[in-house]
């Protein structure tokens, strides 16, 4: 990928992701869904953004802010520490990856689904390695993974919302590689 | 950004798979299984209710099934889900390491020696 | 024209389908002391009369014979039954004396196997002993074998009759005769401790399977010991090894006898003469060890 314009400004536009990706984290801790246990995944949003303005180092700096406040300002630490870092790291790399890869016939809809079941893949991972041993956990799996493509499909559309707003934006267009 | 194809090969193709292994149901005996962290017991479908974490946690066991009735942790989650009455049903309260599960296996031999 | 092509295909397809299932027919009834139950294809289940008549002719003739030689000790058995009771020497050799087909000289003092139970005085055992060392005054039983000995006649009236496949089980001493259509014929080892779980599952074809275990036939002493039906006849004691044994062999007679022999012998001795004999053995210790030897895994489920 090719570096931003320049380096201030990659720095504070990281930063600033940042603090929007924790913002929607901690605001999402309070959105209940009918199904329980699913979230929306809206702070996905904000790592999304980072990988397609900026580049992936900033989108996993992002990751990793976002799952160590996260749960430092919702509560339940050290549990929901060692099944989030996991999961948004390697929810990250999959998408760093696929936009890597597939940026020019994707888009964030698709990579948002593939973060989605990433992020649940490694969270069943963790729990299962780490807190209930047993396989019969994975039982629950398919329903969270179907759900989780859901959701990722909306974070995806409201990541491309965005995206295309900000491109055309005249503020931004510096700030930004097309 | 403008739609494209290969988005919707993508996402069929995830939705494919979940909905994949969420057709595959089990069916056959069922048992019941209270998972602790790294044990697992078989739990006798009869009436009663099963206390554990001092009281935290309790588990409400029917003839049909089981569900938690109350926990103390965070969001409840445990609770949300509900019975676990049916082949591949499971319940699980992360923050205090336990689960329900019931596992169904079809009979797979013809004969048992004794 | 390729959508009726299809539809053609997809009748054809069916019908193959329907065609490998082969089903099944079983006959369960009481004998031996136990639930006996017949398998056979559907196509045969007429076979199913003849090999209930002669396990039912079969156990009849044991057990006249038996009572008749323990009341007379001269009278001469059938030649069938005879020829049965010699084969308990093999036994005997295989465990030193401890298998005998006099042993219920011994465990008829416990009350085995009908009741009432008690604990025999040390004496009254010793004199059994004696007995049987000597072959006087004693009872025989071919309990150890005969049900194994039954079920392969039962299977040799299926085959005569040109039935391939088919399964006698007698309470879990039982005969895989051929395959099923799409695989071996498979059978659950119980598990001792808990009688919903299983230890291994096993795959047969043209082969016996047979368990014996401590927990069939028992009583409770006054002292609190568990008192069950396979006794040491050198000791007059239980054996102390195992839960449960389980025996593979060609026929049920020998996975059934060897199924009691091998409780009475330790796992070092039992190792060597499943070895000797070829017949894999699955042993259930009683500190809960499960031990498979002479290639008892290769009959597991793959």
């Amino acid at each position: 990928m090719t570096p931003s314009p320049n380096n201030h400004s990659r720095l504070a536009m990281t930063g600033l992701f940042a603090a929007f990706t924790v913002a929607l984290g901690v605001l999402e801790s309070f959105i209940a869904l009918p199904v329980p246990g699913v979230r929306i995944g809206l702070s996905n949003v904000g790592i999304m953004l980072c990988l397609y303005l900026i580049d992936f180092p900033a989108a996993m700096y992002v990751a990793v802010t976002k799952s160590i406040l996260v749960p430092l300002l919702t509560g339940n630490l050290i549990v929901k520490m060692s099944i989030a870092l996991p999961s948004t790291l390697a929810a990250t790399a999959i998408m760093g990856f696929a936009v890597l890869l597939m940026r020019k016939f994707t888009t964030p809809l698709s990579i948002g689904a593939l973060g989605a079941v990433a992020h649940i893949c490694t969270q069943f991972f963790v729990v299962k390695n780490l807190y209930i041993k047993a396989d019969a956990i994975y039982n629950l799996l398919p329903y969270f993974c179907f759900f989780s493509v859901l959701t990722g499909v909306l974070t995806g559309y409201i990541t491309r919302i965005i995206i295309n707003n900000i491109r055309e934006d005249q503020r931004c267009i510096s700030c930004f590689k097309k | 950004m403008k739609k494209s194809k290969f988005d919707i090969l993508i996402i069929a193709v995830l939705t494919a798979a979940s909905l994949f292994f969420m057709l595959d149901v089990q069916s056959g005996e069922k048992r019941l299984y209270l998972i602790d962290k790294n044990t697992k017991e078989e739990i006798k479908l009869e009436d009663r209710d099963i206390s554990l974490d001092n009281g935290h946690v309790i588990i409400q066991v029917t003839s049909e099934g089981a569900r938690f009735l109350e926990s103390d942790c965070p969001n409840r989650i445990c609770i949300k889900q509900g019975w676990v009455k049916n082949c591949g049903d499971t319940a699980v309260c992360v923050p205090k390491h336990l689960a329900l599960v019931m596992e169904c296996k079809e009979q797979d031999y013809d004969a048992i020696s004794q | 024209m390729p959508k009726l092509l299809a539809r053609i295909l997809c009748c054809f397809l069916i019908v193959a389908l329907y065609g490998c299932k082969e089903s099944y027919k079983t006959e369960q009834f009481y004998a031996m002391g136990t639930f006996v139950s017949i398998t056979v294809p559907e196509d045969d289940a007429d076979v199913i009369v003849d090999a209930r008549s002669k396990i039912t002719a079969l156990e009849a003739a044991v057990k006249v014979d038996t009572e008749k030689f323990n009341k007379n000790p001269r009278y001469k058995p059938r030649l069938a039954i005879s020829e049965l009771i010699s084969r308990g020497k093999a036994y005997e050799l295989i465990t030193d004396g401890r298998f005998s087909i006099y042993s219920a000289t011994v465990s008829k003092l416990y009350g085995f196997p009908e009741g009432a139970y008690r604990v025999p005085e040390q004496a009254e055992i010793d004199t059994a002993l004696d007995n049987i060392s000597r072959g006087t005054n004693v009872t025989m039983d071919l309990g150890a074998y005969a049900k194994g000995w039954i079920v392969d006649e039962a299977i040799n009236e299926i085959k005569d009759a040109g039935v391939k496949t088919a399964m006698v089980n007698a309470g879990g001493d039982l005969f895989a005769l051929g395959k099923r259509p799409d695989r071996d014929w498979r059978v659950a080892i119980q598990d001792p401790k808990n009688n919903r779980d299983y230890i291994s599952i096993i795959n047969l074809e043209n082969m016996a399977v047979a368990t014996s275990g401590d927990y069939e036939r028992f009583f409770k002493a006054q002292d609190g010991r568990t008192i069950f039906h396979i006794f040491d006849a050198t000791t007059g004691q239980n054996p102390e090894y195992y839960h449960s044994v389980s025996v593979i062999a060609s026929t049920t007679e020998e996975a059934d006898g060897l199924s009691t022999a091998f409780f009475l012998i330790n796992p070092a001795e039992v190792r060597a003469k499943c070895k000797k004999l070829n017949t894999p053995v699955l042993l259930y210790t009683v500190n809960g060890n499960i031990m498979k030897l002479c290639g008892w895994e290769k009959f597991e489920k793959k």
